[in-house]
């Protein structure tokens, strides 16, 4: 199965330039190419999970690219969990779009850069080294860019040129780590335990990474362009921006950690006490800020910041435990929040609304796609049994765990305020009536079938795994978390 | 290859092929383009023919001076080995595919002249890099700057001729400093040939004048602060093509000759000993970061690129003067990368320039829709000027990178990766609005014609491919030159 890897990488680039090219005139061959190259992705990426439970990598034979960019392909358990996630995410928005993106210019584009970034995301998770984890960086960032900037409109255009370059610039600090590392260790690889030693160099390099790879995941002070980027990008994609697209900077960050530096020189220079003090500015700031906003997507923007800041700590304290909260937390994230931006975009598709203030009463009026919004919202705030309820739980006890009962405090506080700015959504949307005009209830026809049923089924997710037994994802992040600690 | 044993007639006779056939234009004259195109072409074929055969010889390592008893009372010289026969082909190569875009360019008047010049510069240039010492080098290098006189005076108007002028003066005081440093030199070390480990012993002030004179008269021909004042001005007012030929030629020659006094004149032992070097890497960062700040902050697209070549030769210069193995790599690759990157994006201004007429980067918006195959290989070349991988400029950057480390300087590869930064900054807003946003609807009446003639298009599509290709395929044949020439000077 050693070809897998290398497949799930090219198969989306593949669709992609028969998009390109067959894609022009007719919208269902449009259709037809991005559903089969994406869903052909995630059944690769399916296959692979029994990849989780072997130690090691597995390496697709072949090498592309002459040096010094030679890239390989390959996976261990940790790729194969991002890839999964991510191809499934794909698959979501894509469908999701077939309705959504329909009335719109440039439909051939749009798709062709789709399966770009899910080909370049495939390939930051499944290449064995930095090296290819830079370039698909790159390749992702300039593909992004042209789906930030869908609408072409200034608003959009000026957004873009933000994510664009806030990009640029954490890929040349990460070109900084990438030169460092191979100067220093003569090698790039991933290999858990790490290979650098600690001294100033290896330091700056360290933080040159924390830098690049926080621009990509949003972290404070360097989240600046996600909460433009998202309310600028068509709604799928602002999905994935979320569920996807910021989980690049915390793979590439577990990674540089454990796979490159480890443990015991990311202690040694104080890299995970400043991680921690910014995992916590990031979950509070973002909270607070995502309170004061009317713009909906906005709000859901800046909720990410705060819920990767979550990761952010758990990845921060080094432990096992810790770990798999954090693991555990991109899962569920990325159901939860792609969830709420598709209710979002449909929302808009369907009644032009974007602000908080209009949604008074919508609820009855798109029934499928609020209740879907509340149980996302439900999982988002942490009630249990859903997702997010398992990631805090365990992240609360690291904290503990590690003596820092202060962070149970701070993950409350932001619970609290999560529950302060998504609740009165919902109930605004169900119980409060239309400008004194009592809407009635109305099922069916709300938006296109493919925007209905993505959007519920990701909502069913969300709360979904709760009731299943085995509990799958459990067990998978703490495989992969305990392969690091071993 | 028998060639140890034979003397190696290929040097010479590629430079009389060549001025043969710039004199040869100028006699048949205005009577045809076509004519024109096709001997110079055919002139610069037969160069790289009789060229090329060289490389398994001197990629095996081997040298040969070949000197000629004329012109005393040193005569001339010319040696073949790695360097010099892979900037001869590159510049040739290069050279070819200008001469189709010159061809197809619409000159207004005295194409005759610019067609001989043309080559007659080209042909001077292969001369520098051939040279077998410092006098040879000094006659092609004269002859070379010169006749680019002409190239840069070809519009004829007031602001041309004071750009003109300026170029001129600066030239001649760099030939002044080059003939101190001669003469020093020959004071010195009785021998004006290549060495390796230099032919300078000693450091002194006869020394450190030499060394100063070749850093004056190379470095202005490099663009290096601050004795690049004629270039933005130059590129500002000569035709398209000369410029291209003075980016992806005629700026290499002057960092070539800082890479050939640094290594075969005063040599590295020397030069660590003294430090001078480090006077001229002061510069190349000063060059770099002035350049790409001064680049971002004009709206004139070709002034833009001029100022981004300054800060390009920068990053060369950089590589030499670090004086570890890496750096050298990435300098002498990027001769090459740059070549590629900046032809594309000048030939593509040309274009835009030809066919609107507009010069200021805010008029460019949504050019993109109305000449969508020059745009898009400019976009090509402006995202290999920001360094994303695989493209070549990537592979200097690295290398460039990891010489700095070497060099226990990482502060030089920061200042890299900020340049790269302004790069992104100056260069991809004009692809991004060539494509998306706002339009400029004045735009789209005012075109002199419908398509780009083919020899304009052909010959931006083969830079193109030049920016591209190398990283894409297994083995990167122009980095294994570039690893071979610096195994070669860090024996």
């Amino acid at each position: 199965m050693n070809y897998l890897p290398m497949a799930a990488v090219l198969t989306p680039f593949a669709f992609a330039l028969l998009m390109a090219v067959l894609g022009r005139d007719r919208s269902y061959v449009r259709n037809i190419l991005a559903l089969t190259g994406s869903f052909i992705t995630f059944l690769i990426t399916l296959v692979m999970l029994p990849l989780l439970r072997t130690d090691g990598w597995i390496y697709s034979s072949g090498k592309f690219l002459s040096s010094p960019i030679t890239i390989s392909f390959g996976a261990d358990s940790l790729s194969v969990f991002f890839a999964v996630i991510f191809s499934f995410c794909y698959l979501m928005a894509i469908i999701y779009s077939f309705g959504y993106i329909a009335h719109s210019h440039a439909i051939n584009r749009y798709y062709t850069l789709m399966l770009i970034t899910l080909g370049a995301m495939m390939g930051i998770v499944l290449t064995p080294s930095l090296v290819g984890l830079f370039l698909f960086f790159e390749v992702y960032a300039v593909a992004a860019y042209l789906l930030v900037i869908h609408e072409e409109d200034e608003f959009a255009m000026a957004a873009g040129a933000l994510f664009l370059y806030t990009a640029v610039a954490g890929g040349l600090f990460i070109f900084f780590g990438l030169a460092t590392t191979y100067f220093m260790a003569g090698r790039v690889d991933f290999f858990h335990g790490g290979y650098m030693s600690a001294n100033p160099l290896s330091a700056a390099a360290l933080f040159a990474f924390l830098i690049g790879f926080g621009v990509k995941a949003g972290m404070f002070p360097v989240h600046i362009w996600l909460p433009e980027a998202h309310p600028a990008a068509p709604a799928p994609f602002s999905a994935l921006l979320s569920g996807c697209g910021i989980k690049v900077g915390i793979y590439g960050l577990i990674r540089i950690i454990f796979d490159v530096y480890g443990t015991e020189t990311v202690r040694a220079v104080s890299f995970d006490k400043v991680l921690l003090i910014l995992a916590v500015v990031t979950i509070l700031f973002g909270s607070a800020l995502a309170l004061q906003q009317d713009h909906l997507k906005r709000r859901l923007a800046y909720s990410s910041v705060a819920q990767i800041g979550y990761v952010l700590l758990g990845v921060a304290l080094l432990n096992e435990r810790a770990l798999f909260g954090a693991l555990f937390h991109i899962f569920s994230h990325a159901l939860m929040k792609g969830t709420l931006f598709l209710c979002a975009g449909a929302i808009i598709t369907q009644t032009g609304k974007k602000y908080v203030s209009e949604l008074k009463g919508i609820g009855r009026e798109m029934p499928v796609i609020m209740l879907s919004f509340t149980l996302a919202a439900i999982t988002m705030v942490g009630i249990p049994p859903f997702n997010a309820f398992i990631s805090k739980w365990h992240l609360a006890l690291a904290s503990l765990e590690s003596g820092q009962a202060i962070l149970v405090a701070v993950l409350m506080v932001s619970s609290l305020l999560n529950a302060l700015y998504y609740f009165p959504i919902v109930i605004k949307a169900f119980l409060s009536d239309k400008g004194g005009v009592e809407v009635p209830l109305s099922f069916g026809g709300e938006i296109s079938s493919g925007m209905l049923w993505t959007t519920a089924l990701m909502a069913l997710l969300c709360v979904g795994f709760a009731f299943i037994q085995p509990h799958w994802p459990v067990m998978m992040a703490s495989d992969i978390a305990s392969s690091f600690f071993k | 290859m028998d060639g140890l044993t034979t003397v190696l007639w290929q040097p010479a006779v590629s430079i009389i092929v060549l001025l043969t056939a710039s004199l040869f234009i100028w006699v048949i004259g205005e009577k045809g383009e076509k004519a024109v195109t096709a001997i110079s072409a055919s002139a610069i074929t037969a160069a790289l023919l009789f060229l090329a055969p060289l490389s398994p010889y001197v990629l095996a390592g081997h040298v040969q001076v070949i000197r000629y008893s004329i012109l005393p009372p040193f005569g001339l010289s010319f040696r073949v080995e790695l360097l010099s026969i892979s900037l001869a082909l590159l510049f040739l190569f290069t050279g070819l595919v200008l001469t189709f875009y010159t061809g197809a360019y619409p000159l207004e008047s005295g194409k005759r002249r610019f067609r001989t010049v043309f080559l007659f510069v080209l042909a001077c240039s292969v001369g520098v890099v051939l040279a077998g010492d410092l006098l040879s080098l000094f006659l092609f290098f004269e002859a070379m700057s010169l006749s680019f006189f002409i190239l840069v005076i070809h519009n004829r108007e007031q602001e041309t001729i004071s750009a003109t002028f300026k170029f001129l003066y600066m030239t001649i005081g760099g030939s002044v400093m080059y003939f101190i440093a001669l003469a020093a030199v020959f004071n010195q070390a009785g021998e004006l040939a290549w060495r390796d480990g230099g032919i300078m012993t000693a450091g002194g002030p006869y020394t450190l004048l030499a060394f100063i004179g070749f850093v004056v008269a190379f470095g202005m021909k490099a663009g290096m602060f601050p004795l690049h004042l004629w270039m933005p001005d130059a590129y500002g007012q000569a035709p398209a093509p000369a410029v291209t030929l003075s980016s992806m030629i005629m700026l290499k020659t002057g960092a070539y000759g800082i890479l050939r006094i640094t290594h075969h004149i005063f040599g590295i032992d020397l030069l660590r000993d003294v430090s001078w070097h480090n006077y001229v890497l002061v510069l190349a960062v000063i060059s770099i970061l002035y350049g790409s700040s001064c680049a971002f902050a004009t709206r004139d697209l070709m002034r833009r690129l001029a100022y981004s070549g300054i800060a390009q030769l920068g990053y060369i210069t950089l590589g030499i003067t670090m004086l570890t193995p890496d750096a050298l790599t990435g300098g002498v690759y990027h001769i090459m990368a740059h070549a590629m990157m900046k032809g594309t994006l000048l030939l593509c201004a040309g274009a835009i320039l030809a066919k609107t007429g507009k010069r200021n980067i805010d008029d460019l918006a949504g050019i993109g829709w109305k000449m969508p195959f020059t745009m898009i290989c400019f976009s090509i070349a402006a995202l290999t000027a920001v360094g994303l991988p695989p493209m070549n400029i990537f592979i200097s950057k690295w290398h460039l990178g990891l010489g700095a480390l070497d060099a226990g300087q990482p502060l030089l590869l920061v200042v890299l990766l900020i340049s790269s930064m302004l790069n992104a900054a100056y260069y991809l807003p004009i692809a991004i609005a060539a494509f998306f946003g706002e339009r400029n609807h004045d735009l789209h009446e005012k075109l002199s014609w419908d398509r780009l003639p083919l020899g304009m298009s052909l010959s931006i599509v083969v830079l193109t491919v030049g920016c591209l290709a190398f990283g894409l395929g297994q083995i990167n044949i122009p980095l294994q030159w570039a690893r071979a020439i610096t195994a070669g000077f860090f024996y």
